[in-house]
This record gives C-alpha cells, structure tokens and sequence, in this order.
C-alpha cells in the first residue's frame, strides 16, 4: 500500500484548510482582479457607471491614440539603452568594490546608500541638481565646454568649417537637461543608474561564489587581468547576468515614479511612459477599460520579452 | 490581576472613543450626524474655509462637519465614489464635471432651488451653466476665478512706458513686452515683458482672447482649429522665435515656484503676467515690496474691445452619489452659500463673490484692492467656461500638447487640425457610447 493511497479525507480536508488562507488570498487578490481586468478590457468601463461592452475597440484604438504609441515607443528606447546601460554600470562597479581593500566596506555602502533613499526625494534632488541656471551640475560643466568648445571652434577654423557652426562650438553650453525635449530622455535614463545598488550587491554575491581555483588554474595557465575577466569572471556570472536583465526589463516596463516625478511626461510628450499613460488614462480620464486593454498588451510585451531572454538564455548562460 | 489590569489600561487609551469627545474647536460632537467633506485647499485658503465649517458645527447641535484637506480630492472622490464609500460633500472645479455628469455621480441638488435657497438668479450666467450644466443644479459656487493682466509699474517706469497705462491689444502688449524684455551682454534673458506659459496654466485657453469659442454649446463642438485658434497661436509660436528657443528654455529653467518669493512676476523677471484674483494675496504674502506698484487690468484682446474675453473658473461643493448623509449635507451647503458665509469665505480668500446680491461690507472689508474690477468681470458677458463634457480634460491635454508642440517649432496649422481631427473623433466615440448607453438603460427598465 503506497503512501499516498493511506491519505484520508480527513487529512485532506486539514491539509486544504491550512492552504486555504493562500489559495483565498490568491483568487481575491490576484485571480479575481485579473480576470475582471481582462473582461473590463473589452468594455467602456469608468468605474462608476455599469460596464458596456465594445469589442476590441479599447485594442484596436490603441494603435491610433498618439499617446499610446509615442508612450509605447519612449518605453521601448528607455527599456533598450537603460536595461543594457545599468547591467554594464553595475557590474563595473561590483569588478571594483570586489577589489580587496581596506575601504571596500565603506564603499559598498555608499554604492548601495542611493537604493535606499526614496524616488520621490531623489527626483526632487536631481531636478535642483539639474536645473540649467541654478543647477550645480551645469555651473561645473560650463567650465569644460567653454575650454572644448573653444578647442573644437580652433579646430574647425583651421578646417575652414561654416561660420555658424564655427560660432556655435565656441558658444557650446551645457544641456538644458529636463527642460528640453531632446534631452529628457537622455537624463531619466542616466538618472536610472543612480538606484543600482541592489544589482550591484547581487553581481557581489555572484562574483564571491566563483571558485578561487578557477582564477588559480587560470593564473597557471598564464591568463592576466583581462582574459581571467572575459574567461572566468564574465561566464561564471552569466547566471547573475541573467537573472538582472529578466528584472531590468520588466522594471523597465514598469517605470513611473521617477519621470511622473520630474517631467510629468514632459516635455510635449518626450518622457511620457507606458505606465504612466496607463494610469492617466485609467485614473484621470476615467477610461479604465483603455487602462485595462494597455495593462494587458504591458504584460504581453513583458511576457514575450522575458521568453526571449529565456530562450537565448541556452546560448550564453553556463549553470554550473 | 492582569484580567483587570489590561482591559483598565485599553479602555483608558481608547475608551473615550472620539464621539465623545469636545473637538479643538470646542463643539461637541456625540449624537451628532458626521458629514465628511474633502476639500483641496491647503494654507491660508484652506484656513478661511476652515473658519466657515467651524461656523456651521457652533451654529447647531445636530450636524457636525469633519473637513479633510488633501491634494487631488477629484481623483479620490471618483475612486471613493466608484469604491461605494464617498465622503458627504466634495470639492471640485469646472474640467471634471463633465466626468462627474457623465457618470452620474453626484446627487442633484434641487432641494435647494425648491426651497428657495438659491436659484437660476442667485448667480452670474456663466456660474450657473458651471453648477446646472444641463438645467439642473449638481454643485454650489464657493470661489469664482476670472483672469487679468497684471503688470509690475517700476519695470514699467524703468522701460520708459506709462506705469498707469496697461496695453489694451494683443498688439500693444507685443509692442511693449519688447521694451521690457532686457538681455544681459551674453545675450541671456535678464527679463522678460511677457511670456504666455508663464505660468503654464492656460495654454490652451489663448484661442478666447483672440475670439474663438473654445466650446459651442449650440453644435456642442470644441473649436480647436478655428481661423481664431490658429490666429491665437501663431502669436503663441512667436514667442520663442522672437526671443531666441534654447535663450528662452535657458530663462524659462531658471523662472522659481509659483507660491514663492521667487516668482517670476514677485521677483521682477516676468514684467506682465496673466494671473487669477487669488494672486493679490499671493503678491502680499510673498513680497510686500510690490504691493502699490502693480496694477490689474483686463487682459488684451485681439480685438480691442474691454470685456470681451475672458476665462472663468470655480471651485465648487457637490454631494457624490453614495453618500451616506445626502439630508444633513444639504443642510451644510445651505449654509455655505448663505450671502454673508460665502462673503467671508472669498473675502478672505481675496476673491470675487459668485453672487450677484453683494453686501457693502464685502467691499469694504476685502482687502484685495482690484476687488471692485474682479467682480465687474464676474458678469462680463465674454466669459468662457470649460463645458461638462467628459473628454474636456482629453481635449484640454491634446491642446495643450500642441501648444507646446508649436512652441518648439511645428505647423501651427498642422499640429491644430491633427488635434482637431482626434477631438472630433472623441467626440463621435463619446456619442456613441452615450447612445449605448441610454439604449441598456431602456432594456434594463
């Protein structure tokens, strides 16, 4: 007689009865909502009037609201440069607080002291860091673009260059950062590199679980700094690697608080993102079907996205 | 002994639940009736409102007032409202009645008008349609805005202008924020005569001072590509292209926080500005020094004309659907709108009365010295007022958006029928759905 065949009705119904709490929690809170989100999305639902079924029309308008596709797009610039951007930052600085050092407690610290501060402090720091008149930021760098701007104006004359362009190189000034359209994006994305704390802890634990004889064999072999970094190093973490850019991207997905923050989208709409037209759309213009359909084409992408990576996972990742 | 001691303690701490209590103010509330009523201002605004509900608990003993202050009380009310637990009474303003209309979510207040206490009369026309969108009255006026041109005499002065002279035209004002704006030798702003998104607030209201009805109420269609409109901003675009795009970002970057001693206009940057009747109080609270040397005029029209243009807007009391105590609400309302609690209330906000009846005393003890020229242009007959249309806060973003689009540098024509051709078509959307709606409302009787 098996094990399993001796299980009562009894003990079944204690078992079930020490679950349910979960398997409650988890209809109310995640099975139920998501239904109803996904039924809503096929309604005109405002939230305080019954709702009444439209179809597709909340998808197929989607494709025409001007918002929706320049949030859309905005999403995907921020998701493709920040993404990479922050992997590459933080594991450069894991490489350099792995260093053994008299300070590197220290110095861990401080790299993960920002992650912990909250966004909305942050953001309202950066915007006095950033602002172009009184910002600390630009009155340090007008320094370095008088001098390189003026190097390129000299270079540019003696490559007989336009005048207007000669005239402005030797008037090259710092960016106008939040408050010009061509460079808002550019700034959210950097300023997402602050809050890398955590990553960088991750990448820490994984580089102290590389085997020292790796390195040592490593050594042996004749392999330097570099080669010891592209052979050892970079595949032992590929793991670590993974795991950060499955949460990277669908963090990314999810931005908000910071440029809801600092641009409110602005300006125009250069820094307008999926999850905050979302939640206009839905809270402010009381089109909660629309939020609901752009919630769930949000998880499609994310969802898709994360097979992606999944799946060329098998070619670069090395489980040991 | 711990059987004692442990419910004594719990019943000293919270035993005196706050029923039973006497509030701060002194009035007791146990066997009261609660009205909660969320409100949005914060300060000194909020203060005068503060004193008019502490006026209502001591005039009676069967009503007691709990005022919440809280920022964005018009999302909140909407999620509380579709979440079956709304406070009593709401403020709101004039973009989300549309909202508010549409989804049937407050209660009419025609009990008020039955008994007489106000009425169709009570108020300036434009008020009324606000309150009465559709003949019924939804909410009662608390505090009316209209806008005027403010202008700073010792910049005027310093330029050579009359400082007893305001520009009267479009064209006058052109003529005279030039010999304001003054650049410093490397060629930054140092200030500017005018700029029309300081503060970013009406951009997409320019299209009245230059003519345009932003809303027909006959054709109930939004006029956003009209020859006025684009009249309105083709001036709108000429801003950064006269005053140079990255030198006006630059200064523009630098402009500090509206309710600060560094705002733009306080702080002699900007040297004529548009700005609402609650803006002489700012003026005295944040810099004295100014207070004698600026003047209030009506804003410049394309025309000429005085009067003929202008915006208005109002902060407004409502009863959402839901509420719990539609009877006692009433009652506090009531007593709001009594001519000498909504006196108190605007003068202390330094506002205009939405009444048409006005007692003497308003004027003598408002210390808003424009106030007799605010509230003539409460019955100015070129009042503008956003309309209850539910996709009035859409429209209003897409204008604005391409204001801004046309501030750097797109067709004005273009970028104006491109917003047009969306708003017609949220329009057609909105019908259809109200038709459908009204057809399940049918099948469902």
């Amino acid at each position: 007689m098996s094990a399993y065949s001796r299980i009562t009705w009894r003990d079944q119904l204690i078992g079930m009865a020490f679950a349910a709490p979960f398997i409650v929690g988890v209809a109310v809170l995640l099975v139920i909502p998501l239904g109803l989100s996904f039924y809503y999305s096929f309604c005109h639902y405002t939230m305080l009037t019954p709702p009444i079924w439209i179809g597709l029309k909340n998808y197929t308008h989607l494709i025409s609201d001007d918002a929706f596709v320049r949030s859309l797009l905005n999403t995907c610039l921020f998701s493709a440069v920040s993404v990479p951007l922050a992997l590459a930052w933080s594991l450069f600085l894991a490489l350099l607080l792995n260093v053994p050092n008299r300070f590197r407690n220290i110095y861990r610290t401080i790299v993960f002291i920002p992650s912990l501060l909250p966004l909305v402090a942050t953001a309202v720091i950066w915007r006095w860091m950033l602002s172009p008149v009184h910002g600390p930021i630009n009155f340090v760098l007008k320094f370095p673009c008088r001098w390189v701007g003026g190097l390129l104006a000299d270079i540019a004359v003696a490559f007989h260059a336009a005048p207007a362009f000669v005239h402005a190189l030797r008037h090259l000034k710092p960016p106008l950062w939040l408050a010009d359209g061509n460079w808002a994006m550019t700034t959210i994305i950097l300023l997402s590199l602050w809050g890398v704390g955590q990553t960088v802890i991750i990448f820490l634990a994984g580089l102290d679980e590389i085997p020292l004889e790796l390195y040592e064999s490593a050594a042996l072999d004749g392999a330097t700094g570099w080669r010891r970094l592209r052979h050892v190093t970079l595949p032992m973490l590929t793991p670590v690697i993974f795991f950060n850019l499955v949460v990277g991207i669908i963090a990314s997905w999810q931005v908000f608080d910071l440029p809801y923050v600092m641009t409110h989208g602005g300006p125009g709409r250069s820094t307008l993102f999926y999850s905050m037209y979302l939640f206009e759309a839905g809270f402010q213009q009381l089109r909660m079907g629309a939020a609901c359909a752009m919630a769930w084409v949000q998880l499609v992408i994310i969802l898709l996205l994360t097979v992606i990576a999944f799946w060329s996972a098998r070619k670069w990742v090395h489980y040991r | 002994m711990a059987a004692i001691v442990i419910p004594s303690v719990y019943l000293l701490i919270f035993g005196p639940c706050p029923g039973s209590l006497r509030r701060a103010d002194g009035t007791k509330i146990k066997g009261r009736i609660i009205v909660s009523f969320w409100e949005s201002w914060t300060g000194f605004e909020a203060r005068a409102m503060g004193d008019v509900v502490r006026r209502f608990n001591h005039s009676q003993s069967k009503i007691y007032v709990r005022a919440v202050e809280m920022s964005n009380p018009i999302t909140k009310s909407l999620i509380s409202i579709a979440g079956g637990d709304p406070p009593d009474i709401i403020a709101l303003w004039s973009q989300p009645m549309g909202q508010f209309m549409a989804n049937d979510a407050l209660v009419p207040l025609t009990p008020l008008v039955r008994r007489h206490v106000v009425g169709r009369h009570s108020f300036p026309r434009w008020i009324w349609r606000l309150c009465a969108p559709h003949g019924v009255l939804y909410t009662l006026p608390a505090t009316p805005e209209t806008n005027a041109l403010f202008w700073n005499k010792i910049l005027f002065a310093r330029a050579g202008l009359n400082p007893n002279k305001p520009p009267r035209t479009i064209k006058q004002l052109d003529r005279m924020a030039a010999r304001l704006t003054v650049f410093g030798r490397d060629g930054r702003i140092k200030q500017a005569g005018f700029l029309p998104n300081e503060p970013n607030w009406w951009t997409g209201e320019w299209g009245v001072w230059f003519g345009n009805e932003l809303y027909d109420r006959h054709t109930h269609h939004f006029n956003i590509d009209s020859p006025q409109a684009i009249a309105a901003y083709r001036w709108y675009a000429s801003w950064p292209k006269k005053l140079g795009r990255n030198r006006l970002k630059l200064f523009e970057s630098g402009l500090g926080q509206f309710a600060s001693s560094n705002n733009p206009f306080m702080d002699g940057k900007v040297a004529m500005e548009m700005q609402g009747t609650y803006f002489v109080q700012f003026i005295q609270r944040y810099n004295k020094n100014l207070i004698g040397h600026y003047g209030v005029a009506p804003f410049p029209t394309a025309t000429g004309s005085p009067r003929s243009a202008n915006w208005g807007d109002c902060d407004m009391w409502g009863i959402p659907r839901g509420a719990k105590h539609v009877k006692a609400a009433m009652k506090v309302l009531a007593f709001f709108i009594q001519q000498k609690n909504i006196e108190y209330l605007n003068e202390k906000q330094f506002k205009a009365s939405p009444l048409l009846k006005i007692s003497p005393e308003f004027f003598k003890k408002n210390r808003n010295p424009f106030i007799r020229e605010f509230q003539k242009e409460m019955t100015s007959p070129g009042i503008q007022t956003n309309p209850a249309s539910p996709i009035v806060a859409r429209v209003k973003s897409e204008v604005s958006l391409a204001a801004s689009r046309v501030w750097n540098g797109e067709s004005v024509t273009t970028t104006f029928r491109h917003a047009q051709h969306l708003v017609d078509r949220w329009q057609r959307e909105e019908r259809q759905l109200e038709a459908r709606r009204r057809l399940i409302e049918k099948r469902r009787r």
